[in-house]
């Protein structure tokens, strides 16, 4: 009986621990330069309409002519929250200005008010934030704290799905910027 | 003279116990730790942000701790040797609170195992996943044995 927990226990963690690092980057699996609408890396971004309660209607195209790095996330995501801390500060150390915001929010409970005072702890207020349901739908978001970084045409540049640690950003950045 | 199995094994394999808790407690943040540097961190903030859920796991690591030490007590002693009936409900309830654990959307393993709208769902009930799987546990330790008085030399009380 032992052994047979023993055995249980550790294919268990191993079959977790697998899991943790095969997910950690999709774009890995995801190489392509086709430039049709899709949500593989190298593909142009479908098209989305959301509402940001302080700034109205956001689609797409307005944030054409930048790079957009898109987070879609819950309030409570404690990793959300860090990664968006480490995106903040490599915000403010690029003047502020250098790239668009939007934390799309998919919890069908969470409310407005819980988004802005989200944006006041963590983010920066030229952030776009909204709730984003069908979005997440529409791009396959599977987890929490996902990630799609756009350039400047609206490509898909960046997937990933792992907590945002502040010395992944630059590399997928900076070459956008 | 008395005494409660469960109490008796704890007054005998202290540290165990405590090493049990501790690995249940630490399990998820040293398994993330293999995905990014920030796991400890995130544990540590998940902890201090959801104070009803990490009360309850901390109950739910202590249980685990004196769940598997008593188990291990009575199968080597063969106390009222019924340890196989209560290993299946005590993995029951491990896995339940260990999977639902304090912010099962924050933990990104759990969205490859079910949907986002499920992971989300585990997230606003943790706190009831992990009451259960602390019911799952205390009745695991009762099936074992471990609430019956025994005497000094270990007979069980009728």
């Amino acid at each position: 009986m032992h052994t047979k927990i023993i055995a249980l226990v550790t294919l268990a963690v191993m079959l977790i621990v697998t899991i943790s690092n095969g997910i950690g980057n999709p774009s890995i699996s995801a190489q392509t330069s086709k430039l049709n609408e899709g949500l593989d890396v190298g593909n142009i971004a479908p098209d989305f309409k959301l509402t940001d309660p302080l700034k109205g209607t956001i689609i797409k195209s307005n944030f054409t002519g930048k790079p957009l790095f898109i987070f879609f996330t819950a309030t409570y995501c404690t990793p959300c929250q860090i990664g968006a801390q480490n995106l903040a500060r490599y915000d403010d150390e690029h003047g502020g200005n250098a790239f668009n915001v939007l934390i799309v929010f998919i919890d069908d409970k969470e409310t407005d008010n819980q988004f802005i005072d989200w944006k006041k702890q963590f983010g920066r207020d030229d952030w776009y934030v909204a709730k984003g349901i069908d979005m997440a739908n529409n791009y396959h978001v599977q987890f929490l704290d996902t990630k799609y970084v756009f350039d400047k045409d609206g490509i898909i540049k960046w997937i990933d799905v792992k907590p945002l640690e502040y010395s992944s950003i630059d590399p997928v950045l900076s070459p956008l910027l | 003279m008395k005494e409660i199995l469960l109490v008796r094994v704890i007054k005998e394999k202290p540290l165990l116990v405590v090493a049990l808790a501790v690995f249940m407690f630490f399990v998820t943040p040293v398994i993330q730790s293999f995905n990014t540097s920030l796991a400890f961190e995130i544990w540590f903030r998940d902890l201090n942000q959801k104070p009803l859920n990490s009360s309850l796991y901390i109950i739910f690591s202590i249980l685990f701790g004196m769940f598997v030490t008593l188990y291990l007590y009575s199968k080597n002693s063969c106390i009222d040797c019924k340890t196989s009936k209560a290993t299946k409900s005590g993995i029951s309830g491990t896995l339940i609170g260990f999977m639902i654990g304090v912010c099962p959307a924050c933990f990104s393993f759990i969205g490859f195992i079910v949907p986002l709208s499920a992971s989300l769902f585990l997230t606003a009930f943790a706190p009831i996943f992990m009451i259960a799987s602390i019911a799952i546990i205390l009745f695991s330790i009762h099936r074992v044995g471990g609430f019956k008085p025994i005497s000094v030399n270990r007979e069980i009380q009728p």
